[in-house]
């Protein structure tokens, strides 16, 4: 009996394994053939129409003279930099288009691992110019006020630094400031605690997009120069700079696999909500028939 | 392409572990939680061997161990200091009372940094930016209007204790519906941006590692 | 005496960090600079205690058989791997190419992976949520809604509207209620510190 019983129960306890993950096996086929169909996406665009925030960003950078010194805080997280990635890239070219010398330096762990990852990507690419590392930070706001004072690392040797050194040896060095934001060290930590201190310094923002309602408010109130913090922002803003100089990879990911996955959520968001309203809507037709 | 692998063998190497590890983690959704619960162990331990390496290599090196080495007379302030240091590594083994002085330092300047940051660098500056901008200098009026209307709101909600007059109670409580109704706008956002990262993994899956994808 | 030790110091080091920020005396400056000093060493001291500790716990399990120790295998190498090759003579650190291929075959695309279940994980809480709280959970919902809605990458016409739509929810209500939520937690977090700075915390416990 015992025999006749076990094959059936792990099959079940299978079936029903196989139930619960089928939606999200199905979402991620879908997001997959969609991606191998991103090719041909008529009346799809993922590049936002609205180009405010790109063109402040354009501006901004188009405004620094050559030689101009700028500094990259990489402070993304490994989770969420996929989401600006393509964007960040994008920038670096930008100021690289425009003669600026970059220098790069992280107060999280996390930005650390991507800065040096990026680092050695230009170094690959070719580049001859390479931004000068600035390294790692600890101390998070701690750090970046003592990174006013001081942000070249002792025995550093090369012609940015030798110019970072020249105009004070800080942050107050640079002529901007481009903030690859995450979570922990946010555009909000730089706002909170440089900007504070330095009112004269630009500071701009990239940030994914959960970060944008947190972040909008200083664009608002002037503290932030430019943002771009969607995904769809970076997307306009990447394809505006590769317009121009064509270099640097470009967003991987696709309007129609977006737009699938948007969908999904809306229907999970519409089921979910009318099941509830459906069973409300039952209860009192219940409890009425008790009697 | 994600670029962090080079096309040479270590590359492709790196690309195929990389690979291995997406799929293990997700082995996950089909209810593989041992492989998962073990991906996240992965992950703690080398994200904690890259802060403690981090902290060694760009800190506590150049700025405490080689300055005591080369320059000992100089730098004689540097020894309170490697003490606290030997008494923060340690902490776990050390009685809690030895800890005060460390524990002082950090909380009176964290304290201080987060009290002058909130005040000079949002407080401050974002109630004189919700104020609408008066004459033909703003854009759109009644934006700024509703909008000042709603952060007065969601603030009255957001500080409001014991309820005090009808009035306040209903002000607060419209505040704390449309702070909800924030929050579930930032979870839209949210959702967006999680998306994009599960569509770019795939990506990753079909472009970096099978070279199906263009 | 543990607490007096505590506050005593508190009361010096964070006025002196404040007044740093608010007047410009080099003597002030000078001390100020020095407390930024010390914490940016005890933060990078406070990283390698709690690496000695995880290290000390998972050595603990592995030695007493207690809990999972594959797990706590896992754990261990992983933090031995990458610490031999960020510190191994001739290493250049977190610049190393060994480091480099740990970050890009396993650190990133470990985080990233997880990172990007939470859009599954987000819509299974959703759909939890409605169990818990209906009214709330109704509201946040029809809000993501509408911003996901906006968000959608259509082009033409409809597209224009839609960015144009998200553009201004974004200025106005959530720029408004994000606003007001910044400016609470800026107050909550100011009394919150003030009272650290002044001991009253310490007097609390």
């Amino acid at each position: 009996m015992t025999n006749s019983v076990a094959p059936t129960l792990v099959s079940e306890a299978s079936l029903a394994r196989l139930r619960r993950a089928a939606p999200a096996l199905l979402l991620l086929l879908a997001l997959a053939l969609a991606s191998l169909l991103s090719g041909s996406t008529g009346g799809l665009r993922l590049a936002s129409p609205d180009r405010s925030h790109v063109d402040q960003l354009r501006r901004v950078i188009g405004e620094l003279p050559s030689g101009s010194l700028v500094l990259i805080a990489f402070d993304a997280d490994l989770g969420t930099y996929a989401e600006i990635r393509a964007t960040t890239r994008a920038a670096i070219d930008d100021l690289a288009a425009h003669g600026v010398r970059l220098a790069i330096v992280s107060f999280t762990p996390e930005g650390r691992a991507i800065a040096a990852a990026e680092r050695d990507r230009i170094i690959r690419a070719g580049s001859a110019d390479p931004p000068a590392d600035l390294g790692f930070v600890a101390g998070s706001e701690a750090g970046l006020v003592r990174s006013i004072e001081s942000i070249v690392p002792s025995g550093a040797a090369g012609e940015t630094f030798d110019a970072v050194r020249q105009r004070g040896g800080g942050i107050g060095a640079f002529d901007m400031v481009l903030v690859v934001s995450g979570s922990d060290i946010s555009a909000r930590s730089w706002v909170e605690q440089v900007g504070t201190r330095l009112p004269g310094l630009s500071l701009v923002a990239i940030a994914p997009t959960f970060l944008d309602p947190e972040l909008e408010p200083y664009l608002r109130s002037g503290q932030l120069t430019a943002l771009l913090s969607t995904l769809r922002e970076g997307v306009a803003y990447a394809q505006a700079v590769s317009a121009g100089s064509a270099s640097g990879p470009g967003p991987t990911v696709g309007p129609l696999p977006m737009l699938i996955g948007m969908l999904a959520a809306l229907a999970v968001l519409a089921e979910a909500g009318f099941r509830r309203l459906g069973r409300r809507g039952r209860r009192p037709a219940r409890r009425r028939a008790r009697p | 392409m994600n670029g962090f692998a080079g096309a040479d063998l270590a590359g492709t190497l790196a690309t195929w572990v990389a690979a291995l590890a997406t799929i293990a983690v997700w082995s996950y959704l089909t209810g593989a939680r041992r492989l998962f619960v073990l991906m996240q162990h992965l992950l703690a331990g080398l994200a904690t061997g890259y802060l403690v390496l981090l902290a060694i290599r760009d800190v506590l090196v150049p700025r405490l161990a080689v300055p005591l080495i080369e320059h000992p007379a100089d730098r004689v302030l540097l020894v309170p200091a490697l003490v606290l240091v030997g008494m923060l590594v340690g902490a776990s083994w050390l009685p809690r009372r030895l800890m005060a002085p460390v524990a002082g330092i950090l909380v009176g300047g964290i304290a201080a940094y987060a009290l002058g940051g909130a005040v000079v660098g949002t407080v401050l500056p974002q109630i004189a930016a919700a104020l609408p901008t008066t004459g033909a200098a703003s854009p759109d009026l009644v934006g700024e209007v509703i909008s000042l209307a709603i952060t007065s709101l969601v603030l009255l909600a957001f500080l409001h204790g014991t309820p005090r007059g009808r009035l306040t109670t209903r002000a607060a409580g419209v505040g704390r519906w449309l702070l909800v109704g924030g929050i579930g706008g930032w979870l839209g956002f949210l959702v967006v941006s999680r998306l994009s990262l599960l569509v770019d993994r795939v990506a990753f899956l079909l472009g970096d590692w099978l070279t199906v994808l263009r | 005496m543990r607490r007096s030790i505590l506050t005593g110091i508190v009361l010096v080091t964070g006025p002196l960090v404040l007044l740093d920020l608010m007047i410009v005396n080099p003597s002030v400056h000078g001390a100020a600079g020095a407390v930024n000093e010390l914490l940016v060493l005890l933060a990078a001291a406070a990283a390698v205690g709690g690496g000695a500790t995880l290290v000390a716990h998972h050595v603990r399990n592995l030695a007493a058989a207690d809990g999972d120790s594959a797990a706590s295998i896992v754990v261990l190498l992983g933090m031995a791997v990458i610490l031999v090759a960020g510190l191994r003579p001739g290493s250049s650190g977190s610049s190393d190419p060994a480091v480099l291929w740990l970050v890009a075959g396993l650190l990133a695309p470990i985080a990233a992976s997880v990172f990007a279940l939470l859009f599954i994980f987000l819509l299974a809480a959703f759909r939890r949520g409605f169990a818990l709280r209906v009214r709330e959970t109704s509201l946040m919902a029809a809000a993501a809604a509408v911003v996901i809605v906006l968000l959608l990458p259509v082009g033409g016409q409809a597209g224009d509207w839609l960015a144009a739509g998200a553009a201004w929810v974004r200025d106005v209500p959530l720029g408004g209620a994000f606003r007001g939520l910044l400016i609470g937690i800026g107050i909550l977090v100011a009394v919150s510190a003030a009272r650290s700075l002044m001991g009253l915390d310490a007097d609390d416990e």
